[in-house]
């Protein structure tokens, strides 16, 4: 036995190793001659491992002539490596008897960018470990939603508290009364003076019932009118007129402008009456 | 031909203007204006009013009303009245401008170009139904309107003063018309919508017209119509609208008027259902034109009666509703209102 392995590793050619280097993830071949047991490549590769090799019998069926064997190599990692540990006799012993087949595998990737070929990152998703949990989310989502409409819902639909009472609005006399005080004082600004005249016509077209009427046609009716004339036509005259605001003037408007001083506006047409 | 019968044609009041006619004697020159006009229309004393104001302040008028409602007799009838050149031209789609402005001619007897001018050349020019007109002529004399000259090849021609251009539209067709924008609209002092006349008013016209006679022409005849009926001798001349025109510049105006204009024009511009609020031209042609309203009723100083009758004349063509507004049916005299009831 020992003496047909001696032979047999006499008459193995030393492999055609490959002298060019195969890049990662091409093939590669080598072509050997082995006259011994037949060989073949070692059984149960991991996939993950950095070397695959095939091994295919180029010689035919006759078992006495000299075998020649082309091994296919597919390398995932860079480096040195020799195919004699990835090849084993038929009956799984290692192939020692043969020469050496070196074989180099390189990367064109640039260096920073590693040699492996199965090396991810990125952290692979355990969602089968933790299903039960992720379920659980799940449902309490499905649950949560619906809850969630419903209370705002609720919460929406529930009467606003009463919003307190706004003031009362001023009336015509709340607003005439200062303006009155003002213009018997001869104080008024230019924008009271001329608040203090259309004031003083709102008031007498709700007095008159001149609402339905276009404020044009309302005016032109007060103008006429016997009680609204005199006063407005007064105030006309001591607002607009050259040289109308003389102490003359001011004197004759205060006369008029005084039943309204102090008094609500009804009560000042009852007097003016 | 028979003259000095009196006619009419349809007219028709705005019911929201007052239609106040001031006591005889306080405006000779209204007076005069208002007699000779009444003799061929009937009523429409706010109408004659809006005229004479455009006429005493150099501003333009645009009327709007449907066909046949005397627009065009009117206008007539107040040139005729103070013997101002009257021009009227209809507008139409394929009119042009120099339709309206003239143009150069090729004299062939002189082999000189010589300047052929437009019935713009006139006192009182009525551009019947202004929307009908391409954009290119409405801008031509708008421009025109604004500038009170034209330019005819290199040269450029003041127009004659006074000079008017009161514009109508027709509100209910508007299918082929190119309506005038904010920025063109608002060159016009006034803007008066014309209503339908009164059931007495409208007796009156049909009344007149009976009374209406042939006009001979040769053997034939045709009879006669309102336009014949107008009064040939005119009381007033351009000398005493300049008078007018003058005393119209002293008539006072008030701080406390002022503020009540501005503070119109302002309120505009801050209602929330106004989207486009009036200019400053607004405010000016408030005042102006109540001035000449203070003077036409015999005063010396402007109230707030003027403003209030003129506003709706002045503001509303100045301003745009929202789409909103509209939308809720709100309407722009309806939002007017509602601010001069506001102001104070």
């Amino acid at each position: 036995m020992i003496f047909t392995h001696l032979i047999a590793a006499a008459l193995a050619f030393a492999p055609t190793a490959d002298e060019n280097p195969t890049p990662r993830g091409i093939t590669g071949s080598v072509t050997i001659s082995h006259s011994g047991d037949p060989l073949q490549a070692k059984l149960d590769q991991d996939l993950s491992s950095p070397l695959l090799v095939r091994m295919t019998d180029l010689s035919g069926a006759d078992p006495t002539s000299k075998h020649r064997y082309r091994i296919d190599f597919i390398g995932a990692v860079a480096g040195s490596f020799d195919l004699r540990s990835m090849i084993t006799h038929r009956d799984g012993t290692p192939a020692t008897e043969i020469a050496a087949i070196p074989v180099k595998i390189v990367s064109e990737l640039p260096e920073k960018f590693g040699s492996d070929l199965f090396i991810v990152s990125a952290k692979p998703l355990f969602a089968r470990s933790y299903y039960r949990v992720i379920l659980g989310l799940i449902a309490a989502i499905w649950i949560a939603i619906p809850i969630f409409v419903f209370v705002r819902r609720v919460i929406r639909n529930r009467p606003a508290p009463p919003a307190p009472p706004p003031p009362p609005a001023p009336t015509l006399a709340d607003q005439l009364r200062p303006l009155v005080e003002g213009a018997m004082n001869q104080g008024l600004s230019v924008p009271d003076q001329a608040r203090l005249e259309l004031l003083l016509m709102a008031f007498w077209s709700e007095r008159r019932n001149f609402a339905a009427l276009q404020p044009a046609e309302a005016i032109e009716k007060l103008r006429t009118d016997p009680e609204a004339s005199t006063l407005l036509l007064a105030i006309e005259r001591w607002l607009h007129a050259r040289g109308g605001a003389s102490p003359q003037a001011a004197q004759g408007l205060s006369q008029l402008l005084d039943p309204y001083r102090g008094h609500a506006p009804i009560a000042v047409a009852e007097v003016s009456q | 031909m028979t003259t000095g019968n009196t006619t009419s044609n349809n007219m028709s009041s705005s019911t929201s203007h007052p239609a106040t006619v001031p006591a005889v004697g306080a405006c000779p020159f209204a007076d005069t204006v208002r007699t000779h006009v009444g003799k061929t229309v009937v009523g429409q004393q706010v109408v004659v009013e809006r005229v004479m104001i455009a006429l005493l302040t150099g501003g333009h008028l645009l009327l709007e009303g449907v066909p046949g409602i005397a627009k065009t007799l009117i206008v007539q009838s107040v040139a005729k009245a103070i013997d101002l050149k009257f021009s009227r031209v209809q507008f139409t789609i394929d009119l042009l401008p120099s339709d309206i402005l003239g143009s150069e001619i090729l004299d062939q007897k002189t082999s000189e170009f010589r300047i052929h001018r437009g019935p713009i050349f006139t006192n009182l020019l009525l551009a019947d139904e202004i929307n009908r007109a391409s954009p290119k002529v409405q801008s031509a004399l708008l421009e025109a309107m604004q500038e009170r000259k034209v330019s005819i090849g290199d040269t450029s021609h003041v127009l004659p003063a006074p000079f008017l251009v009161i514009a109508t539209q027709n509100p209910i067709e508007q299918s082929g018309t190119f309506e005038l924008p904010e920025a063109q609209l608002d060159r016009f002092l006034l803007r008066h919508r014309f209503s339908y006349p009164s059931a007495e008013e409208e007796t009156e016209v049909v009344r007149r017209s009976l009374k209406l006679k042939l006009k001979r022409q040769g053997d034939g005849a045709v009879p006669m119509s309102a336009f014949d009926a107008i009064e040939d001798g005119a009381k007033l001349h351009i000398r005493d609208l300049s008078e007018a025109m003058a005393a119209v510049q002293n008539v006072h105006v008030s701080e406390v008027f002022l503020r009540d204009c501005v503070e119109l024009v302002h309120m505009t511009r801050k209602h929330p259902d106004i989207e486009l609020g009036c200019s400053p031209r607004a405010a000016l042609a408030l005042v102006h034109a109540s001035r000449a309203r203070a003077f036409l009723h015999g005063r010396e100083y402007t109230i707030p009666e003027d403003f209030f009758a003129l506003a709706e004349d002045v503001i509303l063509h100045r301003m745009r509703l929202s789409y909103e507004a509209l939308a809720m049916g709100r309407k722009s005299t309806d939002v007017l209102t509602e601010m001069l009831r506001s102001l104070a």
